[in-house]
C-alpha cells in the first residue's frame, strides 16, 4: 500500500514539475533584464552581429514555445544546459558544486530546529503560563517576525564580533577541509575521523543555521506545546497515570507521541519554508551554496540555471510533503491512504 | 492490539519500528545525492585541507564580487583583473602612484610610430617551470586581438587599441605593431598579463581559466568557485619591476580571496579579523571603520566618473540653450556631500584631476536657477520643462535629490529605474534623454574615455553627440606622438565639451579599503588593483 501510494504521489510530481517549470520559465522571459545585455555588461565595442550571434547560440532568438519545448527535452534526459553567467560551464556542474553547501546547511537547521523546538514545546505545555511557558512564548514570537537578513547581522555581531565565539562567514577552517566525499563537510570528516574538522566545521554552521532555523522552530514549538496541552488533558493520559506510570513514561509514551502527528505536517510545511528562507540566510552570510547560487543567477537573467535551482527547490518541497503525508499516515491510524 | 503482520500486509507498526533506519537513510540520502553528483565536478575529487604553514601565513581579502573565469584575457571585470595581477605579470605595469613602469619587460622604444620593440627581462620561468619568451607574448597578443583561429574573441581587445601583430625578433625581444601612430600602447598593456603559449595549448582555454599559470608573484593553490581563490608564493619569481622595490620573492605566504558580496558582512568579517583587507567600504561606513581598534581605512582617489547624460539628438536637449540650463540648474557640490559624506569630489568636467591631460581651467560648478529659467524660456520653455531621468537601482535615491533640486530652475524630472545592463543597452542605442550613469577610466588617460563617450563614433556615445572639431582634435590626440601636443587637444576638447553640455553633474567616488593593522605595506590604488607582491602581515599575537 505504501508503495503504490507513494508511486502515485511521485508520478503526480511530473506535472507539478512542467508547471513550475513553465512558470519560471514565463516570469523569466517577462521580467526586464536581457542575458546577452548582461553577459556583454561593459564590454567594449560589441556591434550587433555579434550581438545576434550570441542571441543565436544561445537559441535566444527562437519563438518563446520552441525555446521552452527545447528545455523541457533537455531537461528529461538531465541536460539543463549551459549556464550564461559561469564562463559556458554547464548548470549541472554549478549546481553540483553548490547543493552539498546548502544540503548541509538545511539539514543542520532542520535537526537544530527540531532539537530546540519539541524539548521546548513540551516543557512548555507541562506548566501553562508557567515561566518557562511565557519565556518561549516570547521566544517563539521573536523567531516568527525577525526578518531572516536582520536576525543573521545581529548574530555575526552578537557571537561573532563581540563574544568572539564563533565564525563569521566561511564553510571550514581551511587548513582542515576533509577530504571529499559526499561534500558535506560534516559528514566527510565524520567520516575520516577527523574530529577537528568536524567541530570547525559545526562552528561555521551555528550562525547560519540558527538564522535558518528560528522561524521554524519557532513554529514548530508553539505547535507541540498547543497539542501537548490538548492531549495531556485526554482520557487515556489520565488512566496512564492513575496506573503508576512514570510521569517521564507518560510523557514520552503516551502523550509526545500522539502530540507529534499534528506536529508532522507542521514540520514539512516548515521545511519547505526553511529551502526558500536559505536564499536570504545565504546571501548574508555570503554562504556559498544554492540560495545565493539562484539570487546571482535572477540578478544575471541567467535562465538555465535559474530554471535548474528552481526545479531542485520544487522537487523537494513536493518530497518533503509526500513524506509528511506517509509519515502521518504511519503514526495515525486514523489515517489511511488512499 | 499487537501489530501481527498478516500475510502479505505491512503493518503500521511495523512500518514505525523501521523509522529510525528510515531516518538514518533520510540523513545519509543527501549526502550520497551530492557523492553522486560530485562526479561532475572532477576539480573537488583531490580537495583536501590546504598547509596549515599556508593558512596561517596567508593575507585574507574579502572582494566584493565573485570572479567567474581567471583567464587574464577573457573578462571585463575589475575584479577578476586584480586576482589575475597577482597571478600572472605583463609587460609593463603601474606603481601606487599610477607611474608606468616596466614589468616582463626590459624596456622599450618606438620605431617610426607604429612599431614597438619590447626588450624582455631573461631568466623568467611560468609557474610551471618553462621559460617565459617573446613567443608567449606573441601568443597573448593574437590571442587578444583575435588572430588564433578557433578561439572566441577577447573582450579585452579594445583595451588593447588598434594593434595588428605581434613579432618574436628573438627569443627575448618582441615587436608589436599597431595599424597608424598610437602613442600610448605602452599604458594600454598594464591591462593584458602574458599567458604561456605551451601551457594553454597544452591544456586548452575551458581548464586555462580554471587553472592559470603565470609569471606572477603567486601561483594559483586552488579556486572554489563563490568561495575562495586561494594562491601561494612562488619562490622561482624573478622579482617584479626593478622600479618598485623590493625585488625578490613575494613576503605573504600566500593570499586568500574570498567573494563577500555583502558590505555589511566584508565589514564584520574585516572587525572579527577573519579578513585582513575589505575592498569597497560603503562611504557611509568609511568614519566607522577608520575609528575601529584593530583596523584602518585606506584611501584613494577614484578613476570613475559619475555624470548625467543629455540626449543631444532628441527634442528637448538638442537645442544647447536647454542643455546649458541643466547645468546651471543645479549645483552637485551640496548633494555629493550629503550622499557619499565627503567622499567624493565633485568636478567640472568628465576627466578626473589625475587624468593625463585634466584642464584645471574649468569653471566650478555651480547653480544658479535664475539664468537656468531664462534659458528655458529662450528655447521656448516658458513653464519649464518636463523629462523622465533614467538611472539604476543603486543611484535612486542620488536621482532622487538631483530631481529635486532642479525643480527650482523649473526642471520636473520624474526618476525612473532601471536594471544596470538594461540601462546601458538602451544608453548605447541612444534611446533615454536623461540619465545618472558613470564611466571607469583606469587608464588614467583620456583616450579611455573622451573619445568613447564623445566621438561621434564613441561606441558608449550614449548623447547622440555629434562635433566636427571634436572627431577632429581626438583623431589627432590619439595619433600624436608628442605628449604635450595630445595634453593641448585634450584641453580644447574639454572646453568643447564644457559648453556644449552633453553632460552636466560629474562626480567622482573615492576607493575606500578597510585594512587591518596586521597588514604593512598595503595601499589602496586608483585602479582598484590589490597587488600583494609588497604586502606583509605581522605575525598574530
Amino acid at each position: 500500500m505504501w508503495g503504490r501510494f507513494a508511486g502515485h504521489r511521485l508520478l503526480q510530481l511530473i506535472p507539478v514539475l512542467i508547471g513550475v517549470s513553465f512558470i519560471v520559465f514565463l516570469t523569466m522571459h517577462l521580467t526586464p533584464g536581457d542575458p546577452i545585455e548582461h553577459m556583454l555588461g561593459q564590454a567594449g565595442r560589441i556591434t550587433q552581429a555579434q550581438i545576434d550571434e550570441l542571441r543565436s547560440h544561445y537559441g535566444l532568438d527562437r519563438p518563446f514555445h520552441i525555446q521552452y519545448g527545447l528545455f523541457l527535452r533537455n531537461a528529461a534526459v538531465g541536460d539543463f544546459g549551459t549556464s550564461y553567467s559561469h564562463q559556458g560551464r554547464s548548470v549541472s556542474e554549478v549546481v553540483a558544486e553548490r547543493l552539498p553547501a546548502t544540503l548541509e546547511l538545511t539539514l543542520f537547521a532542520f535537526v537544530l530546529a527540531i532539537a530546540l523546538a519539541i524539548p521546548a514545546g513540551v516543557f512548555a505545555s507541562l506548566r501553562p503560563q508557567g515561566p518557562f511557558d511565557r519565556t518561549a512564548t516570547v521566544a517563539a514570537l521573536l523567531g516568527i517576525s525577525m526578518p531572516g537578513f536582520w536576525l543573521g547581522i545581529m548574530l555575526m555581531i552578537v557571537f561573532g564580533l563581540r563574544l568572539h565565539w564563533l565564525p563569521i562567514s566561511g564553510r571550514v577552517n581551511l587548513a582542515l577541509i576533509p577530504q571529499y566525499v559526499t561534500g558535506l563537510h560534516t559528514f566527510d570528516a565524520l567520516l575520516a575521523g577527523q574530529w577537528a574538522a568536524f567541530w570547525s566545521a559545526l562552528k561555521h554552521l551555528m550562525l547560519p543555521g540558527l538564522a535558518m532555523a528560528a522561524p521554524m522552530a519557532a513554529m514548530v514549538m508553539r505547535m507541540v506545546r498547543s497539542s501537548m496541552i490538548g492531549v495531556l488533558a485526554q482520557d487515556y493520559v489520565q488512566f496512564a497515570r492513575a496506573k503508576g506510570l512514570p510521569e517521564t513514561a507518560v510523557i514520552g509514551k503516551h502523550a509526545l507521541r500522539n502530540a507529534l502527528i499534528p506536529t508532522v505536517n507542521i514540520v514539512a510545511l516548515q521545511t519547505g519554508l526553511l529551502l526558500s528562507g536559505n536564499m536570504i540566510i545565504e546571501t548574508v552570510f555570503q554562504y556559498p551554496g544554492l540560495g545565493k547560487l539562484a539570487v546571482d543567477a535572477i540578478a544575471a537573467a541567467d535562465y538555465p540555471l535559474v530554471q535548474a535551482v528552481v526545479l531542485i527547490y520544487a522537487t523537494s518541497y513536493v518530497l518533503l510533503n509526500l513524506g509528511a503525508d506517509v509519515l502521518h499516515a504511519a503514526l495515525d491510524p486514523r489515517v489511511r491512504l488512499a | 492490539m499487537r501489530g501481527v503482520s498478516s500475510a502479505g500486509r505491512y503493518t503500521r507498526r511495523q512500518f514505525l519500528k523501521q523509522g529510525a533506519g528510515v531516518a538514518a537513510a533520510a540523513g545519509l540520502g543527501p549526502g550520497l545525492l551530492s557523492a553522486l553528483l560530485a562526479g561532475c565536478g572532477r576539480q573537488q575529487a583531490t580537495r583536501r585541507g590546504l598547509r596549515a604553514d599556508l593558512v596561517r601565513g596567508a593575507l585574507s581579502v574579502a572582494l566584493d564580487a565573485d570572479v567567474q573565469t581567471l583567464d587574464p584575457a577573457m573578462h571585463r571585470s575589475r575584479t577578476v583583473e586584480a586576482v589575475v595581477r597577482n597571478l600572472c605579470d605583463g609587460l609593463v605595469a603601474r606603481d601606487a602612484e599610477m607611474r608606468y613602469v616596466p614589468q616582463l619587460a626590459e624596456s622599450w622604444e618606438v620605431q617610426g610610430d607604429t612599431r614597438w620593440v619590447f626588450r624582455l627581462r631573461q631568466g623568467v620561468t611560468f609557474h610551471d617551470g618553462s621559460p617565459f619568451t617573446a613567443d608567449d607574448v606573441t601568443f597573448t597578443i593574437d590571442r587578444i586581438i583575435g588572430a588564433i583561429p578557433g578561439l572566441p574573441p577577447s573582450p579585452r581587445k579594445d583595451l588593447l587599441g588598434p594593434v595588428s601583430g605581434a613579432e618574436a625578433l628573438d627569443p627575448h625581444t618582441v615587436a608589436i605593431v599597431t595599424e597608424g601612430p598610437y602613442p600610448i600602447l605602452h599604458k594600454k598593456l598594464v591591462f593584458q598579463e602574458i599567458c604561456p603559449r605551451a601551457y594553454f595549448e597544452k591544456v586548452g582555454p575551458d581548464e586555462f581559466a580554471r587553472n592559470p599559470v603565470g609569471t606572477g608573484p603567486f601561483r594559483l593553490v586552488e579556486w572554489v568557485p563563490g568561495e575562495r581563490i586561494v594562491v601561494e608564493r612562488f619562490s622561482e619569481y624573478y622579482g617584479g619591476s626593478p622600479e618598485v622595490p623590493p625585488v625578490g620573492p613575494a613576503e605573504l605566504a600566500g593570499v586568500i580571496f574570498r567573494p563577500l558580496e555583502e558590505a555589511a558582512t566584508r565589514l564584520v568579517s574585516l572587525e572579527a579579523q577573519e579578513v585582513d583587507v575589505a575592498v569597497n567600504v560603503p562611504p557611509d561606513q568609511a568614519d566607522r571603520v577608520d575609528a575601529l581598534p584593530n583596523a584602518q581605512l585606506s584611501v584613494a582617489e577614484g578613476t570613475r566618473t559619475h555624470f548625467v547624460g543629455l540626449n543631444c539628438a532628441r527634442k528637448p536637449f538638442s537645442d544647447r540653450r536647454v542643455r546649458e540650463a541643466m547645468r546651471y540648474a543645479v549645483d552637485p557640490r551640496p548633494i555629493v556631500e550629503q550622499f557619499l559624506l565627503g567622499r567624493a569630489q565633485a568636478l567640472p568636467g568628465i576627466l578626473v584631476p589625475i587624468a593625463f591631460g585634466y584642464d584645471d581651467s574649468l569653471p566650478e560648478p555651480r547653480q544658479d536657477a535664475g539664468k537656468a529659467r531664462a534659458l528655458l524660456r529662450e528655447a521656448g520653455h516658458p513653464d519649464g520643462l518636463d523629462v523622465t531621468f533614467d538611472c539604476e537601482a543603486t543611484d535612486k535615491r542620488m536621482a532622487e535629490a538631483i530631481a529635486g533640486a532642479m525643480a527650482e530652475a523649473g526642471v520636473r524630472a520624474e526618476v525612473r529605474v532601471w536594471k544596470k545592463d538594461n540601462l546601458l543597452n538602451q544608453l548605447r542605442r541612444q534611446e533615454r534623454d536623461m540619465f545618472l550613469t558613470s564611466w571607469g577610466n583606469s587608464s588614467l588617460d583620456p583616450s579611455g574615455i573622451l573619445p568613447v563617450l564623445f566621438r561621434s563614433d564613441g561606441y558608449s556615445n550614449f548623447f547622440g553627440y555629434r562635433h566636427s572639431a571634436v572627431d577632429r582634435l581626438l583623431e589627432e590626440a590619439d595619433r600624436a606622438m608628442d605628449p604635450d601636443a595630445r595634453a593641448r587637444r585634450y584641453v580644447q576638447v574639454q572646453r568643447i565639451l564644457h559648453d556644449d553640455t552633453p553632460t552636466c553633474f560629474h562626480f567622482a567616488q573615492e576607493e575606500l579599503y578597510g585594512v587591518s593593522d596586521r597588514v604593512s605595506n598595503f595601499h589602496a590604488r586608483p585602479d582598484g588593483m590589490l597587488p600583494m607582491h609588497d604586502v606583509s602581515l605581522a605575525a598574530e599575537a
